[in-house]
């Protein structure tokens, strides 16, 4: 059965990059969100099987959103999207629950090896 | 991966951050100490850094970083001094000639200069006795720049714009 996954970054682009290498893998990106109150509230009504997840977004940043989801439900599979530069807050949401990350600007192989890690996890 | 397909969403998406980093100066003027558009500035520049980056676009990226980290030191004292609004009015304007440099399919221009300060020298001293600004000077506002045409009301007194033609 196909992974869904749920993308969450504030950039169409980056999301776009995103879905391509998904759907790549073969996995069906079941919703979309532009912050992190709206990840928390698609998370709640699409239980992804996989979420990405931003850190510096408008409204709500991905750590908040993250630490909300794993309360509502604590095997959430959380991997962070987050830019370089920014290793205490990757360390940050590692803490909070997140499962992996990928440093931006992301390599597809990169993705798809983070992706796959996670899948054997499972 | 093809990123060619993604030149046009880029260069959308980085012309509506620009838009709003303008406003955001504009706003944040008036009030230095509005943490949340400070806040705002930041995400646009980071939102800037991380998409250049992806594209390959080296030179926005490195400038996007820069003012990313620049902001940053500012959120934690929650006010932008009045005299960092010279240096991120034209860092915005650099990386809106980037931004077009990229649309026309130009190589990059240069933002060392930029990123090494010079662009923190005051305008006027940039200018020479000609009043013809030197091409590619850092503090160079372009023609249809917002943050430019903001300057005539700007207490920096911010000399009008010279471009050689």
């Amino acid at each position: 059965m196909a992974l869904r996954v749920l993308i969450v970054d504030d950039a169409l682009f980056m999301r776009n990059m995103l879905k391509e290498i998904f759907l790549k893998e073969n996995c069906q990106v079941v919703g979309e969100a532009v912050n992190g109150a709206e990840a928390v509230e698609l998370y709640r009504q699409l239980r992804p099987d996989l979420v990405t997840l931003d850190i510096v977004m408008p409204v709500k940043s991905g750590i908040e959103a993250l630490q909300e989801i794993r309360r509502e439900d604590p095997s959430a599979r959380v991997i962070i999207c987050s830019a370089m530069g920014q290793e205490s807050l990757i360390l940050q949401a590692v803490k909070a629950g997140a499962q992996d990350f990928i440093v931006k600007p992301f390599k597809e192989d990169k993705v798809l090896e983070v992706i796959r890690r996670l899948v054997s996890q499972t | 991966m093809d990123m060619s397909k993604y030149r046009d969403m880029f260069l959308f998406e980085t012309r509506e951050h620009l838009l709003s980093m303008g406003d955001l100066l504009v706003a944040l003027e008036k009030n230095p100490a509005d943490e949340e558009r400070l806040d705002a500035l930041f995400r646009h520049a980071h939102s800037i850094k991380g998409m250049a980056g992806a594209m390959g676009y080296q030179r926005t990226a490195e400038l996007g970083h820069h003012l990313e980290d620049y902001l940053h030191g500012f959120r934690s004292s929650g006010s932008l001094p009045r005299e960092a609004f010279d240096r991120l009015l034209a860092g915005v304007d650099l990386l809106e000639q980037l931004v077009e440099d990229i649309a026309a399919e130009r190589p990059e221009r240069e933002v060392a200069a930029y990123l090494s300060g010079i662009a923190a020298v005051p305008e006027e001293a940039a200018v020479p006795a000609s009043g013809r600004m030197w091409p590619g000077f850092p503090v160079a506002r372009s023609k249809s720049s917002r943050s430019g045409a903001n300057c005539a009301s700007r207490r920096c007194g911010c000399a009008p714009v010279c471009w050689i033609s």
